[in-house]
Order: structure tokens, then C-alpha cells, then sequence
């Protein structure tokens, strides 16, 4: 459905954001970008979109039927905004506009283009809503943003996200701000689109979320990819020393028998990278070629692939 | 990060302060003319060699008057401006740090000083203890300090409310120790950015204040302007310019370091 | 026996008012919470947001005042203490926030924020006691001079953690300590804090929404849900065997590695803010389990078990 090929991004001030992705997400499939704070990953959402500043350096190509997203005219990429791709991000109070309503504010895009009268939109939105698991979803379509909790703010959001019937959905760590038993609920219906066929790209910082949602998933530590295959390759069966150090030092209720291991060191300063592989500070098995060459993604014997001298070594 | 290069404005200001300060109080021991001589067979003669700045009409030199005037309105600008930057800065971050009662209660007290008219404080007071400087200083900085109150109180209000400020509560700090080493440092710059202004008011406060007869006893630009303007019509502008040229830049003086410090620090 | 406890609370409550749009209304976030800390026994607080547990956590360091019940400290009420009578308790009890921005002054160097703490404890520390303090929460030298911008969130945790050591404190309550930080650091800080607990001695209420966090710190949890304890149990026993329908579901909630944690369990409908049911158990809306008296009948926290206790009506019959 969507192939990246080679994208690079490098923000104004010379921050190398993204480094030579390239991902393809396929019909009815959810893609999990794994990464956290300066790894790129929503760098590479506002990228798809479209959405990065203009005096980003942008390189690569994002296919999208058969068409590069990057290269298309204004009104090109209008119409593939919002009715084709849609984005979903984190903090759906700041998406929506306080003084407006929710409800108009899901059908606005449709109702200006005159694809739909504002009466049907209103039904279909109260339809999509309920399907979201909205409950008294009439009510809610008039209800102003701030009177809606967090879980139900961002079903609106996936509302009016979902609303123009988009192909591809981009969800940025949807619900990093919602407690665990919501975060439940929306991963439900997460799985419910999934099987209605959306194929989505879901972002998050939380590998053991995306282990239960994703089918296939990359890893990303600053700005390039470490780690890319299926959930059950990758998470399962982690072969990157910064995937395994990420599946080891996540808390999970099973951890305590695992044992909880700390990844030593911090996150590196985009500005300043290490030379050779940018892990390799914190890798407990970095050797002398690790210190100085940068690897290239390598595919294995299973299929996935990897950016790891130690790994190619052991294909 | 702040633009640390001395930028035009914080020049200027600097400049023209410093320019007022020197001459106003050294300028007597260069320059031997006495403000207070009259000459009145040497009235409004304009600016010459003898007179830089002209005579007024008493044949005194507008120059040593013009020097001698920015004594007064340098040091009511400074000491006044400081009165009501220390008072207003104190109340507005005690008075948000406390909350509740306290904040009330100054609330009220504020509300009555501004009902207070300048004029008719200055009167009493002049009544009470004579006309001095150290009055119009004092009554000046104690109207004026409620508009910085509010500026800090609402700073503080956002500021009380953070992490290490309850760190400090939790770790026993008193609220003399939170305001003057966290709260205090933590509006620094718009506590200095306003003291710029403070004295720029209170500048012209002063001129307005002398100009209406309250010179507290000492030569003062506003009251020379006052009566300067009668004799506009005999052609004599050097009576009323230089004087408030004066004032105008001395208050700009102030302001623009205020406005300086302002961009330097935004 | 057992040795009296370092902090108790009793029939703590805590109201506030809510302004929403027009309408004003009176929430109840704490609702009558009795809980006891041991000295060597830490304890975790589970709840989202929404369920009382950050402002518990405040009344439990006297940053905020209860409108009803009791604090004691050791044997001393202090609940309606204030200023230098809570000298000893201050000296005894500090707190580490959520966001290690925000927790240390921007103005101050970490060095003069240590100090600045050893000072209100009455000591004049030296350059060796800064440094022996950062050596402690494994911070490197130099980071003495910088100012908290020039941190990593991590770093800056840390420097809060060894400020509030530095008064040498029995209890520290913990505000969702790692919630703000990467998920690579937060093992680092939490691994830290375990090994604080052995190295300084110190017992930990550890507050957070994370439930995965806190096998590793503390021996003891308590659940809140909507301002009530509804359940209180030893973290193993918690874990494994839980209770109250809400636990349950909040146990099965948490995404896990090994597979899908599918228990099959539903996942109860709505959320805190909007389904709180009042005039039975606060959990009536939302709960499978549910019975007619549970709504109108709340109910009590009862000993079920050796240190187990619940709140739920299906454990009463």
C-alpha cells in the first residue's frame, strides 16, 4: 500500500533526523514503529503526511499508488490528506479546536468539499462513533472537547480521522496519555479496523503494546532503522542488542522472573552521533569494527532484517 | 539562548542615564555657573558662548539649571523607581505565595492605594513634614507599585504551583527561604526589565509633581518648564526646550533599558 | 508484634471543586483512605488518573491539607500541623516527582540545589558531600556545575533523587518517577531506586499508574479507584491472585511480552471520569460482576485473607 524508499530527513538546523528508511506496509496490516525520543519515528509520520517544515531537507521517495507523496502537487496532496491517509496523533485535546464542537468538527472536511450534506455527516459520524465504542455517541457529536475525557476524545479524534474512509492510518502513540484499561479498549477497536481492513502504521515508544497489535514492526534508535520483521521475529526472538535491551529493560508483570536489565548509557545527541554504529556506547557486545563502521541494514536467513555487524555474523 | 550582545536600546539608555548622571552631579565642579544667580538685567538672552543654554527670566542660566535639575530628577527616578520595584515586588510574590487571607487582605490594600490621588498625598504629606525630595520619593514609589504586584503575583501564582517549589515545601523550606532564593531569582528578569520602567515613570512623575509646584525645595526641570511656558510668546524657547528636552530624555533614558533588557532577554 | 507505623492515615478525605464550562462541581478525590506505612515495608500505590492517588500522595507529605481525617507520624498527630512543628517529619519524608524538569529550579546549578538542601537541614556541605551525592545515584563529576537544561531527563531524575537523599529521609513517596522518561532510561532509574532502598536504607511509597514498575520496589500495593482503596494485598499475591473486579481488569490490561495476555477477560466499558457511579460501589458501571446491591450499597474494605483486603461485594457473601 505505501513503500518508503531511502528517506532521509535532516531538519534546517542540521539535525539528521531520519537516515535511509525504507518500509512498506501492506493491505489489512498493522506496521509498528518502535522508537523512542529521538529515534525519528515522528518524523517519519509528519514526512507521509507532509507535514514536516518547508526548509526540511526531504529525500527519498513515499509511494503511494504508484505515486511519490513527496513529489505530489498541492492539490494532489490534499486529496490524499485526510481521505486517503489520515494521522492520529497523541494529544487529541491540542488536535481539536476549543471553541468548536466535536461533531462539526469530524464532518468539516467532507462538508466543505461538498461530499456530503451536513445531515448525512452528522449520521455517519454518530454511526462511526458508536462503532468506535463511543457510548451516547448523539450527545457527544455536540459536546465541545474539553468536556470529553481522554478516551472518549480520542475515539472522536480516530472519528474524524476514520471519517472520509482512508486507506492508510497513522497512529503516533495513540495512547501514551490514556491509563492502561483505556489504552485497552482502543486497542480493541484498533483490531477491530484492522480486520475491516485499514492497514495502519502504528508509532509508539511501548514494545510490548505493539507486540500485541502489530504484525510486523521496525525498530528505530536515532534516526535509523535497527530491526525490521514480524512481531514474532523481532519481539519475540530479538536478534539487535538495542531490541533486546529495550524487550529486557521493559517492565512487564512477567519481568520480575525475567529479571529486569537497565540498558547502560543515554540517548544520543542527534547533533553529536557516535561514530561507527550509533549504538554501540550502550551495546554490551560492541567490538573495534562497531566503533567505527556504521553497519548497513543486512537481510537473514528468516527474512528480517538487520543493522548489526554482530548479527551478519551470525546468519 | 539570550542574546547577550549589548543590543542599541540598552546602549542608548545607558548613554543618556549615565550622561544626566555624570553631569548633573559633577558637572558643577567643570562648569562654575551658579543655577541660582539672578541677572535680571541678563534675562532671556538665547543661546550663546557665555550661556550655552540661554538665560531665563531671571537672567539665571539655563544650562547649570538644566545640569543642576537632573540631580533631583535622576535620584527621585532611581530611588523611587527602586521603592516601588522592592515594595511591589515583594508584595506581589508574598501576597500569591500566601494565598488565601493574605492575598485578600493585600488585595483590599491595594485597591485603596489606587484610589489614592498622587496630588492630594503629596499635600498631606507636604503638610505634615515639609517638602523634601525623600517625600516625593516616598509618595511616588508608594503609589506606584501595585502595577508591578500584579505583574509578580501572577508570576508567582504559575511559579508556586511547580515541582521544585514543592520540593522545597517538602524538604522544610520556609516561605522567606522559597520566595527570596526560588521565587525571587525565578523572576529576576522581569523584575529588572520593570525597574526600567519604574524609574521612567517616576521620572516624569517627579516632572509633573514639580511642574505643579512640588520641586521639594530644589531646582527642578518640571517647574522651570511651568514657568517657561509663559514666555513661549516673547520667543524665548530655549527656556522650555532645554528643560524638556531634558525630561524627555531622561524617561526615555530609562525606558529604553527597560525595553533593551526586554529583548535581550525574550 | 509489629513496631508501630512510621505514617499512618486514617479516614483521609480530600474534596475539590471542579469548574467545567458553567457548571460547578465537587469532586471527591480522596474518599475516606486509611493506609499504614512501615519502616523496611514499601508500598505501592496503583490507580490512573482520576483515582485519587497523586493528591494522596501529596496529603502523605503534608504538601496538601486533608478536609477530613487523621495523619499520624509515629505516634504524634501532625495532622493539623504546620511550619517548624514538622521539622522532624520533613527531615523524615521527602518526595521525588513525576517531571524532573520542573522539580529542580532552572536557575540553580545541580550543585547549589543539593546544597541548597543540606542547608535547610541546618549542614553546610562541602564540594566531597555534592560529589559523594551524585557518586550515589551514579552521576558523573561533572555534572555538578550544570544547570538542569543541560541535562537528560534521566540525569535530572537522579539529581532530584540525590537531593532529596540528602536529608537522609526514612520515607520517600515516589510520584510516578519514571512515567516522564524514555522507556530505555526508566529501567536505569528504577534499578537505581532498588538499589537505593538496600544502600540508604530508605522505604518507598511508590505511586504510578505502571503496575509493571513496581514488583521490583515494593512488597506491598494498594489499588485506588475514584478516590477508595479497593484493594490491599503483598505484590505477589496482588499480581497473581487479584481480587476486585477492577483489578482484574487492570491486571489484564497490561500488555505483556510473552504473548498476548488475552485472559479473556472484559475489558470494562467507559472510563473514571464518566462512569463513576455514586451511591453504591464506585466500580458499578463498569463492572461484569455486578449485583443489585452493589448499586446502592458501597462497599467496605474487609480482611479477606492474611494481609489481603477488599472492597467488594462478592467477597462478602
Amino acid at each position: 500500500m505505501l513503500e518508503i524508499r531511502n528517506l532521509s530527513v535532516t531538519y534546517p538546523d542540521g539535525t539528521p533526523a531520519l537516515q535511509n528508511l525504507s518500509i512498506s506496509l501492506g493491505t489489512r496490516e498493522v506496521l509498528g514503529i518502535i522508537g523512542e525520543s529521538g529515534s525519528g519515528k515522528s518524523t517519519l509520520a509528519l514526512a507521509i503526511m507532509r507535514l514536516l517544515p518547508p526548509d526540511a531537507n526531504v529525500k527519498g521517495e513515499i509511494i503511494y499508488n504508484g505515486k511519490d507523496i513527496l513529489r505530489l502537487s498541492k492539490s494532489e496532496l490534499e486529496r490524499v490528506r485526510g481521505t486517503e491517509i489520515a494521522m492520529i496523533f497523541q494529544d487529541a485535546l491540542s488536535a481539536f479546536d476549543p471553541l468548536m464542537r466535536v461533531g462539526p468538527q469530524i464532518v468539516e472536511k467532507a462538508v466543505t468539499n461538498k461530499t456530503l450534506g451536513y445531515k448525512e455527516a452528522r449520521a455517519r459520524a454518530i454511526d462511526l462513533m458508536r462503532g468506535l465504542g463511543v457510548t451516547n455517541p448523539e450527545a457527544r457529536f455536540d459536546a465541545y472537547p474539553h468536556e470529553l475525557s481522554g478516551g472518549l476524545r480520542q475515539r472522536a479524534f480516530i472519528a474524524m480521522g476514520l471519517f472520509q474512509k482512508p486507506k492508510i492510518i497513522i497512529l503516533d502513540e495513540p495512547t501514551s496519555a490514556l491509563d492502561v484499561i483505556t489504552q485497552a479498549q482502543l486497542i480493541q477497536t484498533i483490531r477491530g479496523l484492522k480486520e475491516g481492513g485499514l492497514s495502519m502504521i502504528f508509532i509508539t515508544h511501548d514494545i510490548a503494546l505493539a507486540s500485541t497489535i502489530c504484525d510486523r514492526v521496525a525498530v528505530l534508535y536515532a534516526g535509523k532503522m535497527m530491526e525490521y520483521g514480524s512481531v514474532h521475529q523481532v519481539i519475540h526472538r530479538p536478534i539487535h542488542p538495542y531490541t533486546q535491551g529495550l524487550i529486557e529493560s521493559t517492565p512487564t508483570l512477567t519481568s520480575v522472573r525475567r529479571g529486569l536489565k537497565a540498558m547502560k548509557g543515554y540517548l544520543p545527541n542527534l547533533k553529536s552521533l557516535p561514530g561507527g554504529c550509533r549504538f554501540h556506547p550502550r551495546c554490551p557486545f560492541a567490538t573495534d569494527i562497531c566503533r567505527s563502521v556504521d553497519p548497513e541494514l543486512a537481510e537473514l536467513s528468516d527474512g528480517r532484517l538487520v543493522a548489526c555487524h554482530m548479527a551478519a555474523d551470525s546468519k | 539562548m539570550a542574546n547577550t550582545k549589548l543590543n542599541g536600546e540598552i546602549m542608548f539608555g545607558i548613554s543618556v542615564i549615565l550622561f544626566f548622571t555624570i553631569t548633573s552631579f559633577f558637572g558643577k565642579y567643570f562648569i562654575p555657573i551658579n543655577p541660582s544667580v539672578q541677572h535680571l538685567s541678563a534675562a532671556f538672552q538665547p543661546p550663546s558662548w557665555s550661556h550655552p543654554f540661554g538665560t531665563d527670566y531671571l537672567g539665571r542660566d539655563v544650562f547649570a539649571r538644566t545640569l543642576e535639575g537632573g540631580s533631583v530628577s535622576i535620584e527621585v527616578g532611581v530611588a523611587a523607581g527602586l521603592l516601588t520595584v522592592v515594595i511591589g515586588g515583594l508584595v506581589g510574590i508574598f501576597s500569591a505565595y500566601y494565598g488565601y487571607k493574605v492575598d485578600i487582605t493585600i488585595q483590599r490594600v491595594v485597591d485603596i492605594i489606587l484610589s489614592i490621588p498622587l496630588i492630594v498625598l503629596v499635600l498631606v504629606l507636604v503638610a505634615l513634614f515639609g517638602s523634601s525630595i525623600a517625600l516625593i520619593v516616598f509618595a511616588i514609589g508608594i503609589l506606584t507599585w501595585p502595577s508591578l504586584a500584579r505583574i509578580t503575583r501572577a508570576e508567582t501564582l504559575s511559579l508556586k504551583e511547580r515541582d521544585f517549589v514543592y520540593a522545597e515545601i517538602v524538604a522544610g523550606a520556609s516561605g522567606i527561604h522559597v520566595v527570596f532564593r526560588h521565587l525571587i531569582p525565578n523572576q529576576a528578569k522581569t523584575i529588572l526589565v520593570y525597574s526600567g520602567l519604574a524609574m521612567s515613570s517616576a521620572t516624569l512623575i517627579q516632572a509633573a509633581l514639580s511642574y505643579l509646584g512640588f520641586t521639594g525645595g530644589s531646582v527642578s526641570w518640571g517647574f522651570d518648564l511651568y514657568m517657561a511656558q509663559q514666555y513661549i510668546f516673547n520667543g524665548s524657547w530655549w527656556m522650555t526646550f532645554f528643560p524638556g528636552a531634558a525630561i524627555t530624555l531622561t524617561s526615555l533614558g530609562f525606558y529604553m533599558i527597560s525595553e533593551g533588557l526586554r529583548k535581550m532577554w525574550r | 508484634m509489629r513496631s508501630p507505623p512510621f505514617l499512618s492515615l486514617r479516614n483521609i478525605v480530600k474534596r475539590f471543586t471542579k469548574v467545567v464550562g458553567g457548571q460547578t462541581t465537587l469532586i471527591t478525590a480522596v474518599d475516606n483512605v486509611n493506609l499504614d506505612i512501615f519502616l523496611g515495608q514499601s508500598v505501592g500505590i496503583i490507580g490512573e488518573s482520576g483515582s485519587g492517588k497523586t493528591t494522596l500522595g501529596k496529603i502523605m507529605v503534608k504538601l496538601l491539607d486533608p478536609d477530613g481525617g487523621t495523619i499520624s507520624f509515629g505516634q504524634k498527630d501532625i495532622t493539623r500541623l504546620k511550619g517548624s512543628g514538622l521539622r522532624d517529619f520533613r527531615a523524615s519524608v521527602q518526595m521525588i516527582f513525576q517531571d524532573p524538569y520542573s522539580s529542580l529550579d532552572p536557575k540553580m546549578r545541580v550543585k547549589d540545589l543539593i546544597a541548597d538542601f543540606y542547608r535547610l537541614a541546618n549542614k553546610k556541605p562541602t564540594r566531597e558531600d555534592i560529589l559523594r551525592q551524585l557518586e550515589l545515584v551514579s552521576l558523573d563529576q561533572d555534572v555538578a556545575d550544570k544547570f538542569p537544561h543541560e541535562l537528560s531527563g534521566g540525569q535530572r531524575q537522579r539529581v532530584a533523587i540525590a537531593r532529596a537523599l540528602s536529608l537522609n529521609p526514612k520515607l520517600i513517596v515516589a510520584d510516578e518517577p519514571v512515567s516522564a522518561l524514555d522507556v530505555s532510561i526508566r529501567s536505569q532509574i528504577l534499578q537505581l531506586l532498588a538499589k537505593l532502598q538496600g544502600q540508604a536504607g530508605v522505604t518507598y511509597v511508590l505511586i504510578t499508574h505502571d503496575i509493571a514498575t513496581l514488583p521490583l520496589l515494593v512488597d506491598y500495593i494498594y489499588v485506588m479507584y475514584a478516590g477508595s482503596i479497593v484493594e490491599s494485598a503483598p505484590t505477589r499475591t496482588l499480581i497473581d491472585r487479584p481480587l476486585h473486579p477492577y483489578t482484574k481488569a487492570l491486571i489484564s490490561a497490561v500488555p505483556d511480552l510473552d504473548g498476548n495476555r488475552e485472559s479473556g477477560l472484559p475489558i470494562p466499558p467507559g472510563d473514571v471520569e464518566e462512569a463513576t457511579h455514586s451511591g453504591g460501589c464506585k466500580y458499578y458501571g463498569r463492572c461484569p460482576y455486578a449485583m443489585a446491591v452493589c448499586r446502592d450499597v458501597e462497599p467496605s474494605l474487609r480482611t479477606v485473607e492474611k494481609g489481603v483486603m477488599v472492597a467488594c461485594h462478592l467477597l462478602n457473601r
